[in-house]
Protein backbone atom coordinates (compact mmCIF):
# COMPACT_ATOMS: atom_id res chain seq x y z
CA UNK A 1 0.00 0.00 0.00
CA UNK A 2 2.86 2.24 1.03
CA UNK A 3 4.64 1.46 -2.65
CA UNK A 4 1.60 2.55 -4.22
CA UNK A 5 1.45 5.86 -2.21
CA UNK A 6 4.75 6.62 -2.83
CA UNK A 7 4.20 6.30 -6.26
CA UNK A 8 1.94 8.26 -6.88
CA UNK A 9 2.82 10.72 -4.16
CA UNK A 10 6.87 10.35 -3.71
CA UNK A 11 8.50 12.58 -1.02
CA UNK A 12 9.89 15.86 -3.31
CA UNK A 13 11.33 18.42 -1.91
CA UNK A 14 13.19 21.43 -4.09
CA UNK A 15 16.61 20.99 -5.01
CA UNK A 16 17.32 24.10 -3.61
CA UNK A 17 16.02 23.01 -0.15
CA UNK A 18 17.84 20.21 0.27
CA UNK A 19 20.71 20.55 2.22
CA UNK A 20 24.39 18.43 1.09
CA UNK A 21 24.08 15.86 4.09
CA UNK A 22 20.83 15.01 2.55
CA UNK A 23 22.12 14.96 -0.74
CA UNK A 24 24.92 13.05 0.44
CA UNK A 25 23.05 10.11 2.66
CA UNK A 26 20.88 10.00 -0.89
CA UNK A 27 23.69 9.15 -3.07
CA UNK A 28 25.23 6.40 -0.69
CA UNK A 29 21.73 5.09 -0.47
CA UNK A 30 21.76 4.12 -4.32
CA UNK A 31 19.29 3.20 -6.64
CA UNK A 32 16.46 6.05 -7.63
CA UNK A 33 17.54 8.05 -4.64
CA UNK A 34 21.30 8.63 -5.85
CA UNK A 35 19.74 9.43 -9.39
CA UNK A 36 17.86 11.95 -7.79
CA UNK A 37 20.43 13.06 -6.05
CA UNK A 38 22.68 13.65 -8.60
CA UNK A 39 20.06 15.48 -10.80
CA UNK A 40 19.57 17.68 -7.49
CA UNK A 41 23.43 18.03 -7.20
CA UNK A 42 23.17 19.24 -10.60
CA UNK A 43 19.93 22.05 -10.24
CA UNK A 44 21.92 23.15 -7.79
CA UNK A 45 25.32 23.93 -8.29
CA UNK A 46 24.05 24.85 -12.10
CA UNK A 47 25.05 28.44 -11.24
CA UNK A 48 28.68 27.51 -11.00
CA UNK A 49 28.54 26.43 -14.82
CA UNK A 50 27.43 29.85 -15.27
CA UNK A 51 30.86 31.76 -13.50
CA UNK A 52 33.10 29.30 -15.19
CA UNK A 53 31.81 30.21 -18.18
CA UNK A 54 32.55 33.81 -17.59
CA UNK A 55 36.09 33.00 -15.99
CA UNK A 56 37.24 31.05 -18.62
CA UNK A 57 36.31 33.24 -21.97
CA UNK A 58 38.36 30.67 -23.61
CA UNK A 59 35.77 27.80 -23.41
CA UNK A 60 32.50 27.31 -25.54
CA UNK A 61 28.83 26.85 -23.51
CA UNK A 62 29.22 23.21 -24.55
CA UNK A 63 32.73 22.82 -23.55
CA UNK A 64 32.28 24.33 -19.82
CA UNK A 65 28.68 22.46 -19.56
CA UNK A 66 31.13 19.37 -20.73
CA UNK A 67 33.19 20.12 -17.54
CA UNK A 68 30.25 20.61 -14.99
CA UNK A 69 28.27 17.36 -16.17
CA UNK A 70 32.24 15.42 -15.85
CA UNK A 71 32.37 17.33 -12.87
CA UNK A 72 29.15 16.26 -10.65
CA UNK A 73 29.91 12.57 -12.15
CA UNK A 74 32.88 13.18 -10.16
CA UNK A 75 31.63 14.48 -7.10
CA UNK A 76 28.76 11.68 -7.56
CA UNK A 77 31.12 8.76 -7.36
CA UNK A 78 33.49 9.96 -4.54
CA UNK A 79 30.64 10.39 -2.30
CA UNK A 80 29.35 6.77 -3.00
CA UNK A 81 32.91 5.62 -2.86
CA UNK A 82 33.46 7.46 0.42
CA UNK A 83 36.42 9.26 -0.43
CA UNK A 84 34.19 12.37 0.15
CA UNK A 85 34.84 12.79 3.82
CA UNK A 86 32.85 16.05 4.41
CA UNK A 87 36.31 18.04 5.86
CA UNK A 88 35.22 20.88 3.31
CA UNK A 89 32.18 22.20 2.31
CA UNK A 90 30.48 20.12 -0.66
CA UNK A 91 30.27 23.13 -2.58
CA UNK A 92 33.58 24.01 -2.34
CA UNK A 93 34.95 20.63 -3.08
CA UNK A 94 32.41 20.39 -5.79
CA UNK A 95 34.09 23.85 -7.38
CA UNK A 96 37.79 22.70 -7.46
CA UNK A 97 36.75 19.49 -9.07
CA UNK A 98 34.79 21.82 -11.77
CA UNK A 99 37.79 24.21 -11.77
CA UNK A 100 40.45 21.33 -12.55
CA UNK A 101 38.46 20.35 -15.43
CA UNK A 102 38.00 23.59 -16.97
CA UNK A 103 41.62 24.47 -16.69
CA UNK A 104 42.25 20.82 -17.90
CA UNK A 105 39.78 21.31 -20.99
CA UNK A 106 41.74 24.87 -21.15
CA UNK A 107 45.26 23.55 -21.49
CA UNK A 108 44.27 20.99 -24.05
CA UNK A 109 42.76 23.62 -25.92
CA UNK A 110 46.20 26.05 -25.64
CA UNK A 111 48.40 22.82 -26.39
CA UNK A 112 46.60 21.90 -29.38
CA UNK A 113 46.87 25.81 -30.57
CA UNK A 114 50.53 25.56 -29.39
CA UNK A 115 51.61 22.89 -31.65
CA UNK A 116 49.92 23.96 -34.22
CA UNK A 117 51.43 27.92 -33.98
CA UNK A 118 55.33 26.33 -32.43
CA UNK A 119 55.60 22.64 -32.14
CA UNK A 120 58.96 22.88 -30.68
CA UNK A 121 57.35 25.36 -27.88
CA UNK A 122 55.04 22.99 -27.37
CA UNK A 123 56.72 20.12 -26.88
CA UNK A 124 58.54 21.60 -23.80
CA UNK A 125 59.82 24.96 -23.90
CA UNK A 126 56.50 26.69 -22.07
CA UNK A 127 56.99 29.25 -19.41
CA UNK A 128 57.51 28.65 -15.80
CA UNK A 129 53.85 29.25 -14.46
CA UNK A 130 51.57 27.58 -17.52
CA UNK A 131 54.21 24.13 -17.10
CA UNK A 132 53.25 24.29 -13.34
CA UNK A 133 49.42 24.81 -14.21
CA UNK A 134 49.87 21.85 -16.60
CA UNK A 135 51.14 20.12 -13.86
CA UNK A 136 48.50 20.52 -11.82
CA UNK A 137 46.07 19.85 -14.07
CA UNK A 138 48.10 16.94 -15.79
CA UNK A 139 47.52 14.94 -12.42
CA UNK A 140 43.33 15.30 -12.65
CA UNK A 141 43.10 12.41 -13.75
CA UNK A 142 39.26 12.51 -15.69
CA UNK A 143 39.15 9.24 -14.16
CA UNK A 144 40.39 9.64 -10.48
CA UNK A 145 42.14 12.29 -9.61
CA UNK A 146 39.47 14.60 -8.73
CA UNK A 147 41.08 16.74 -5.34
CA UNK A 148 40.11 14.73 -1.75
CA UNK A 149 39.07 16.71 0.79
CA UNK A 150 40.92 15.48 3.84
CA UNK A 151 42.81 18.34 3.69
CA UNK A 152 40.60 21.14 3.50
CA UNK A 153 43.45 23.38 1.57
CA UNK A 154 43.19 22.46 -2.10
CA UNK A 155 46.36 23.49 -2.85
CA UNK A 156 48.06 21.72 -0.81
CA UNK A 157 46.41 19.28 -2.07
CA UNK A 158 47.63 19.21 -5.51
CA UNK A 159 50.56 19.68 -4.63
CA UNK A 160 50.46 16.11 -2.96
CA UNK A 161 48.79 14.84 -6.61
CA UNK A 162 52.00 16.32 -8.57
CA UNK A 163 53.49 12.73 -7.03
CA UNK A 164 51.67 10.73 -9.07
CA UNK A 165 54.57 8.27 -10.77
CA UNK A 166 54.60 6.90 -14.70
CA UNK A 167 52.42 4.09 -13.24
CA UNK A 168 49.23 6.07 -12.88
CA UNK A 169 49.95 7.93 -16.13
CA UNK A 170 49.92 4.14 -17.61
CA UNK A 171 46.72 3.68 -16.24
CA UNK A 172 45.38 7.15 -18.09
CA UNK A 173 46.29 5.62 -21.10
CA UNK A 174 44.86 1.85 -19.84
CA UNK A 175 41.70 3.70 -19.45
CA UNK A 176 41.88 5.83 -22.90
CA UNK A 177 42.07 2.15 -24.31
CA UNK A 178 39.12 0.79 -22.45
CA UNK A 179 36.89 3.96 -23.40
CA UNK A 180 38.06 2.86 -27.04
CA UNK A 181 37.34 -0.40 -27.25
CA UNK A 182 33.90 0.30 -25.15
CA UNK A 183 32.99 2.46 -28.38
CA UNK A 184 34.05 -0.25 -30.29
CA UNK A 185 32.18 -2.81 -28.78
CA UNK A 186 29.30 -0.82 -29.01
CA UNK A 187 29.23 0.01 -32.61
CA UNK A 188 29.43 -3.62 -32.95
CA UNK A 189 26.19 -4.25 -30.66
CA UNK A 190 27.81 -6.74 -29.12
CA UNK A 191 25.65 -6.43 -26.04
CA UNK A 192 21.69 -5.88 -26.12
CA UNK A 193 20.30 -2.56 -24.68
CA UNK A 194 18.66 -4.35 -21.84
CA UNK A 195 22.25 -5.59 -20.89
CA UNK A 196 23.27 -1.73 -20.96
CA UNK A 197 20.70 -0.65 -19.25
CA UNK A 198 21.15 -3.23 -16.07
CA UNK A 199 24.70 -2.77 -16.08
CA UNK A 200 23.39 1.19 -15.97
CA UNK A 201 21.41 -0.12 -12.90
CA UNK A 202 24.02 -1.71 -10.76
CA UNK A 203 26.27 1.42 -11.47
CA UNK A 204 23.70 3.32 -9.30
CA UNK A 205 23.27 0.30 -7.25
CA UNK A 206 19.97 -0.73 -7.57
CA UNK A 207 19.18 -3.51 -5.35
CA UNK A 208 17.78 -6.61 -7.02
CA UNK A 209 14.65 -6.68 -6.28
CA UNK A 210 13.68 -2.84 -7.91
CA UNK A 211 15.91 -3.91 -10.93
CA UNK A 212 13.54 -6.68 -11.20
CA UNK A 213 10.77 -4.60 -11.37
CA UNK A 214 12.63 -2.07 -13.26
CA UNK A 215 13.46 -4.64 -16.00
CA UNK A 216 10.44 -6.92 -15.60
CA UNK A 217 12.37 -9.89 -14.14
CA UNK A 218 10.97 -12.82 -12.64
CA UNK A 219 12.89 -11.67 -9.20
CA UNK A 220 16.11 -10.12 -7.47
CA UNK A 221 17.65 -14.17 -7.91
CA UNK A 222 16.44 -13.89 -11.90
CA UNK A 223 17.81 -10.25 -12.04
CA UNK A 224 21.38 -11.58 -10.30
CA UNK A 225 21.76 -13.77 -12.96
CA UNK A 226 20.72 -11.80 -15.76
CA UNK A 227 23.29 -9.39 -14.50
CA UNK A 228 25.86 -11.73 -14.18
CA UNK A 229 25.22 -12.79 -17.86
CA UNK A 230 25.40 -8.70 -19.04
CA UNK A 231 28.67 -8.38 -16.71
CA UNK A 232 30.12 -11.36 -19.17
CA UNK A 233 29.31 -9.88 -22.20
CA UNK A 234 30.69 -7.00 -20.83
CA UNK A 235 33.94 -8.55 -20.19
CA UNK A 236 33.65 -10.47 -23.56
CA UNK A 237 33.34 -6.90 -25.60
CA UNK A 238 36.55 -5.68 -24.03
CA UNK A 239 38.59 -8.39 -24.10
CA UNK A 240 38.04 -9.03 -27.93
CA UNK A 241 38.66 -5.66 -28.46
CA UNK A 242 42.12 -5.83 -26.02
CA UNK A 243 43.45 -8.93 -28.17
CA UNK B 1 39.29 -24.97 -7.40
CA UNK B 2 38.04 -23.12 -10.34
CA UNK B 3 36.82 -19.48 -9.83
CA UNK B 4 34.07 -18.29 -11.80
CA UNK B 5 33.69 -14.44 -12.74
CA UNK B 6 31.30 -13.83 -9.47
CA UNK B 7 34.70 -15.22 -7.40
CA UNK B 8 37.05 -13.53 -9.63
CA UNK B 9 34.86 -9.94 -9.30
CA UNK B 10 34.47 -10.27 -5.03
CA UNK B 11 38.25 -10.70 -5.06
CA UNK B 12 38.46 -7.44 -6.93
CA UNK B 13 35.67 -5.90 -4.78
CA UNK B 14 37.96 -7.05 -1.47
CA UNK B 15 34.51 -8.91 -0.57
CA UNK B 16 36.65 -12.44 0.08
CA UNK B 17 38.00 -12.76 3.57
CA UNK B 18 41.12 -13.43 4.85
CA UNK B 19 41.52 -16.89 4.26
CA UNK B 20 39.41 -16.71 0.63
CA UNK B 21 42.19 -13.95 -0.45
CA UNK B 22 45.32 -15.65 0.09
CA UNK B 23 43.78 -18.85 -1.09
CA UNK B 24 43.04 -16.83 -4.39
CA UNK B 25 46.24 -15.17 -4.63
CA UNK B 26 48.15 -18.38 -3.90
CA UNK B 27 46.03 -19.79 -6.89
CA UNK B 28 46.99 -16.26 -9.10
CA UNK B 29 50.54 -16.67 -8.47
CA UNK B 30 50.71 -20.12 -10.07
CA UNK B 31 48.04 -20.05 -12.73
CA UNK B 32 49.02 -17.45 -15.24
CA UNK B 33 45.44 -18.28 -17.17
CA UNK B 34 43.65 -17.27 -13.53
CA UNK B 35 45.79 -14.01 -13.55
CA UNK B 36 44.89 -13.21 -16.86
CA UNK B 37 41.10 -13.47 -16.09
CA UNK B 38 41.87 -11.49 -13.05
CA UNK B 39 43.01 -8.76 -15.50
CA UNK B 40 40.06 -9.09 -17.93
CA UNK B 41 37.47 -8.85 -15.28
CA UNK B 42 39.56 -6.10 -13.62
CA UNK B 43 39.51 -4.25 -16.80
CA UNK B 44 35.76 -5.22 -17.40
CA UNK B 45 34.83 -3.73 -14.70
CA UNK B 46 36.57 -0.66 -15.24
CA UNK B 47 35.15 -0.40 -18.26
CA UNK B 48 31.04 -0.72 -17.25
CA UNK B 49 31.69 1.57 -14.89
CA UNK B 50 33.95 3.99 -17.53
CA UNK B 51 30.26 3.41 -19.29
CA UNK B 52 28.19 3.77 -17.10
CA UNK B 53 29.64 7.34 -15.85
CA UNK B 54 29.98 8.48 -20.01
CA UNK B 55 26.23 7.86 -20.02
CA UNK B 56 25.57 9.94 -16.92
CA UNK B 57 27.45 12.90 -18.06
CA UNK B 58 26.02 12.22 -21.40
CA UNK B 59 22.43 12.90 -19.43
CA UNK B 60 23.40 15.48 -17.58
CA UNK B 61 24.72 17.05 -20.31
CA UNK B 62 21.76 17.30 -22.16
CA UNK B 63 20.07 18.19 -18.84
CA UNK B 64 22.15 21.06 -19.00
CA UNK B 65 21.43 22.33 -22.42
CA UNK B 66 17.52 21.90 -21.73
CA UNK B 67 18.08 24.09 -18.95
CA UNK B 68 20.14 26.69 -21.22
CA UNK B 69 17.61 26.65 -23.64
CA UNK B 70 14.38 27.39 -21.34
CA UNK B 71 16.48 30.13 -19.60
CA UNK B 72 17.56 31.15 -23.11
CA UNK B 73 14.15 31.39 -24.25
CA UNK B 74 12.91 33.20 -20.96
CA UNK B 75 10.54 29.88 -19.77
CA UNK B 76 10.73 28.28 -16.93
CA UNK B 77 12.89 25.21 -16.92
CA UNK B 78 10.64 22.13 -16.28
CA UNK B 79 12.13 19.29 -14.63
CA UNK B 80 11.20 16.37 -16.68
CA UNK B 81 11.54 13.90 -13.68
CA UNK B 82 8.86 15.64 -11.57
CA UNK B 83 6.64 16.21 -15.09
CA UNK B 84 6.24 12.25 -15.02
CA UNK B 85 5.16 13.00 -11.04
CA UNK B 86 2.76 15.78 -11.88
CA UNK B 87 0.59 13.29 -14.14
CA UNK B 88 1.05 10.27 -11.75
CA UNK B 89 -0.30 12.71 -9.23
CA UNK B 90 -3.00 13.88 -11.40
CA UNK B 91 -4.27 10.66 -12.26
CA UNK B 92 -4.05 9.39 -8.81
CA UNK B 93 -5.87 12.71 -8.26
CA UNK B 94 -8.82 11.80 -10.04
CA UNK B 95 -9.02 8.16 -9.23
CA UNK B 96 -9.42 9.28 -5.80
CA UNK B 97 -12.02 11.62 -7.13
CA UNK B 98 -13.96 9.22 -8.60
CA UNK B 99 -13.52 6.84 -5.26
CA UNK B 100 -14.97 9.65 -3.86
CA UNK B 101 -17.77 10.54 -5.54
CA UNK B 102 -18.78 6.74 -5.95
CA UNK B 103 -18.43 6.89 -1.77
CA UNK B 104 -20.54 9.72 -1.83
CA UNK B 105 -23.41 8.19 -4.05
CA UNK B 106 -22.93 4.58 -2.40
CA UNK B 107 -24.07 6.39 0.82
CA UNK B 108 -26.84 7.84 -0.70
CA UNK B 109 -28.25 4.94 -1.47
CA UNK B 110 -28.24 5.62 -5.03
CA UNK B 111 -26.20 1.66 -5.50
CA UNK B 112 -28.76 -0.22 -3.45
CA UNK B 113 -31.46 -2.16 -4.46
CA UNK B 114 -34.82 -1.25 -4.98
CA UNK B 115 -36.89 -2.04 -1.93
CA UNK B 116 -38.68 -5.30 -2.68
CA UNK B 117 -42.64 -4.70 -2.51
CA UNK B 118 -43.19 -6.65 0.88
CA UNK B 119 -45.62 -9.06 -0.10
CA UNK B 120 -48.25 -8.46 2.91
CA UNK B 121 -51.21 -10.75 3.17
CA UNK B 122 -53.96 -9.13 0.23
CA UNK B 123 -55.91 -6.79 1.69
CA UNK B 124 -59.36 -6.60 0.75
CA UNK B 125 -59.87 -4.34 -1.88
CA UNK B 126 -60.99 -0.63 -0.24
CA UNK B 127 -64.56 -0.19 -0.84
CA UNK B 128 -64.61 3.00 -3.40
CA UNK B 129 -66.84 5.90 -1.62
CA UNK B 130 -69.34 6.69 -4.38
CA UNK B 131 -69.25 10.46 -5.27
CA UNK B 132 -72.96 10.17 -6.94
CA UNK B 133 -75.61 10.44 -4.23
CA UNK B 134 -77.77 7.56 -4.81
CA UNK B 135 -75.17 5.38 -4.42
CA UNK B 136 -73.93 7.46 -1.33
CA UNK B 137 -77.46 7.09 0.07
CA UNK B 138 -76.88 3.21 -0.57
CA UNK B 139 -73.21 2.92 0.57
CA UNK B 140 -74.31 4.66 3.71
CA UNK B 141 -77.89 2.97 4.43
CA UNK B 142 -78.45 0.38 6.72
CA UNK B 143 -81.38 -0.77 9.01
CA UNK B 144 -81.54 0.67 12.34
CA UNK B 145 -79.79 -1.36 15.15
CA UNK B 146 -82.94 -2.51 16.98
CA UNK B 147 -81.69 -3.83 20.13
CA UNK B 148 -83.51 -1.86 23.19
CA UNK B 149 -86.77 -1.31 20.79
CA UNK B 150 -88.46 -4.68 22.43
CA UNK B 151 -91.76 -4.13 25.22
CA UNK B 152 -91.12 -6.08 28.27
CA UNK B 153 -95.05 -6.14 29.05
CA UNK B 154 -96.00 -9.28 27.49
CA UNK B 155 -99.65 -9.83 28.52
CA UNK B 156 -100.63 -6.69 26.32
CA UNK B 157 -101.80 -7.62 23.05
CA UNK B 158 -100.78 -4.31 21.51
CA UNK B 159 -97.15 -4.17 22.54
CA UNK B 160 -96.91 -7.89 21.52
CA UNK B 161 -98.10 -6.98 18.37
CA UNK B 162 -95.21 -4.28 18.71
CA UNK B 163 -92.88 -6.71 19.77
CA UNK B 164 -93.69 -8.97 16.56
CA UNK B 165 -92.77 -6.14 14.18
CA UNK B 166 -89.52 -5.56 15.53
CA UNK B 167 -88.64 -8.82 14.90
CA UNK B 168 -89.85 -8.82 11.47
CA UNK B 169 -87.78 -5.95 11.50
CA UNK B 170 -84.88 -7.89 12.71
CA UNK B 171 -85.18 -10.32 10.07
CA UNK B 172 -85.12 -7.79 7.16
CA UNK B 173 -88.86 -8.55 5.90
CA UNK B 174 -89.23 -4.54 5.19
CA UNK B 175 -92.87 -5.24 3.10
CA UNK B 176 -94.03 -6.64 6.48
CA UNK B 177 -92.77 -4.15 8.72
CA UNK B 178 -94.67 -1.45 6.58
CA UNK B 179 -97.92 -2.68 6.68
CA UNK B 180 -97.77 -3.71 10.23
CA UNK B 181 -96.26 -0.62 11.54
CA UNK B 182 -99.82 0.86 9.74
CA UNK B 183 -102.04 -0.87 11.65
CA UNK B 184 -100.36 -0.47 14.77
CA UNK B 185 -100.28 3.22 14.25
CA UNK B 186 -104.15 3.17 13.57
CA UNK B 187 -104.87 1.87 17.10
CA UNK B 188 -105.11 4.57 19.52
CA UNK B 189 -103.67 2.37 22.55
CA UNK B 190 -100.21 2.33 20.72
CA UNK B 191 -97.71 4.61 22.36
CA UNK B 192 -94.00 3.57 20.65
CA UNK B 193 -95.10 5.21 17.56
CA UNK B 194 -91.95 7.39 17.01
CA UNK B 195 -90.05 4.50 17.04
CA UNK B 196 -92.44 2.78 14.90
CA UNK B 197 -91.98 5.68 12.09
CA UNK B 198 -88.23 5.28 12.06
CA UNK B 199 -89.07 1.52 11.36
CA UNK B 200 -91.76 2.47 9.22
CA UNK B 201 -89.33 5.21 7.53
CA UNK B 202 -86.08 3.33 7.55
CA UNK B 203 -88.06 0.33 5.42
CA UNK B 204 -89.44 2.16 2.97
CA UNK B 205 -85.54 3.47 2.20
CA UNK B 206 -84.75 -0.09 2.26
CA UNK B 207 -87.60 -0.47 -0.46
CA UNK B 208 -86.06 2.03 -2.23
CA UNK B 209 -89.43 4.42 -1.83
CA UNK B 210 -87.74 7.46 -0.52
CA UNK B 211 -90.92 9.86 -0.99
CA UNK B 212 -92.72 7.44 1.37
CA UNK B 213 -89.49 7.13 4.16
CA UNK B 214 -89.85 11.17 4.15
CA UNK B 215 -93.53 11.18 4.63
CA UNK B 216 -92.80 8.23 7.68
CA UNK B 217 -89.67 10.03 9.65
CA UNK B 218 -91.31 13.22 9.03
CA UNK B 219 -93.68 12.29 11.71
CA UNK B 220 -90.78 11.74 14.57
CA UNK B 221 -90.78 15.29 16.58
CA UNK B 222 -87.51 16.38 17.60
CA UNK B 223 -88.27 15.94 21.29
CA UNK B 224 -87.48 12.26 21.25
CA UNK B 225 -83.90 12.79 20.99
CA UNK B 226 -81.86 10.02 19.94
CA UNK B 227 -84.92 8.93 17.81
CA UNK B 228 -85.09 12.72 15.96
CA UNK B 229 -81.22 12.03 15.32
CA UNK B 230 -81.56 8.68 13.75
CA UNK B 231 -84.86 10.43 11.26
CA UNK B 232 -82.62 13.38 10.43
CA UNK B 233 -79.87 10.74 9.08
CA UNK B 234 -82.50 8.52 7.43
CA UNK B 235 -83.92 11.63 5.77
CA UNK B 236 -80.72 13.12 4.60
CA UNK B 237 -80.35 9.67 2.76
CA UNK B 238 -83.51 9.70 1.49
CA UNK B 239 -83.37 12.96 0.12
CA UNK B 240 -80.01 12.22 -1.71
CA UNK B 241 -82.10 8.44 -3.04
CA UNK B 242 -84.45 11.06 -4.59
CA UNK B 243 -80.89 13.33 -5.87
CA UNK B 244 -82.42 15.69 -4.01
CA UNK B 245 -78.65 17.16 -3.36
CA UNK B 246 -79.29 20.53 -1.83
CA UNK B 247 -81.74 19.37 0.67
CA UNK B 248 -79.90 16.22 1.84
CA UNK B 249 -77.07 18.66 2.34
CA UNK B 250 -78.75 21.09 4.73
CA UNK B 251 -79.73 18.17 6.59
CA UNK B 252 -76.17 16.78 6.19
CA UNK B 253 -74.72 20.04 7.66
CA UNK B 254 -76.92 19.93 10.58
CA UNK B 255 -75.92 16.57 11.69
CA UNK B 256 -72.23 17.71 11.05
CA UNK B 257 -72.14 20.18 13.27
CA UNK B 258 -73.58 18.57 15.85
CA UNK B 259 -70.76 16.50 18.25
CA UNK B 260 -73.59 13.98 19.76
CA UNK B 261 -75.06 12.57 16.61
CA UNK B 262 -73.67 9.69 16.52
CA UNK B 263 -73.65 10.00 12.62
CA UNK B 264 -71.31 13.25 12.77
CA UNK B 265 -68.49 11.37 10.85
CA UNK B 266 -70.37 10.05 8.40
CA UNK B 267 -72.54 13.09 7.15
CA UNK B 268 -68.99 14.84 6.87
CA UNK B 269 -67.69 12.52 4.94
CA UNK B 270 -71.11 12.40 2.55
CA UNK B 271 -70.47 16.85 2.73
CA UNK B 272 -66.72 15.84 1.45
CA UNK B 273 -68.20 13.48 -1.10
CA UNK B 274 -70.65 15.77 -2.73
CA UNK B 275 -68.24 18.71 -2.87
CA UNK B 276 -65.87 16.36 -5.18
Amino acid sequence: MSNIFNYFFPRWKKCEEMADEELILMIQAGGSERRKAINCLFQKYFELFEIKFKQHGILTEDEVLSAFSDSIVALDRNIYEGKYKGQSKLKTYFNSILEFKCIDIVRKKTTNSKEQENPVEADGEQNRDEETAYKEISLEDSYTAEPVDEDPNVEETLVEKERMDEMERQMREERDRINHCIEEGLKEDNISEKCLKIIMDDFYGYDRKTMAKRHQLKNARVASATLAKCKKQFKELISDCWK
Amino acid sequence: MEYSYNDIERYLKNELDEPERRAFENKMDKNPALARQVEEVKRSLIAAKLYAEKQLSGELFQRGKAMLEAKKSGKAWKDPEREKYFYRRLIAGLILAVILILLVLYLSGVFSAPEQESSPAPEPPALQIPSAPIALADYFFELKETSGLLSFSPDDPVEQRWNNVVGIYQSGNCRAVVDSVAVLLRLNNFDNRSTAYLLSGTCYLQLDQPEQAIQQLGQIPPETGELYRDAQWYTALANLKQSNVTKAQEILRNIAENEEHLKQEDAQQILRQLSE
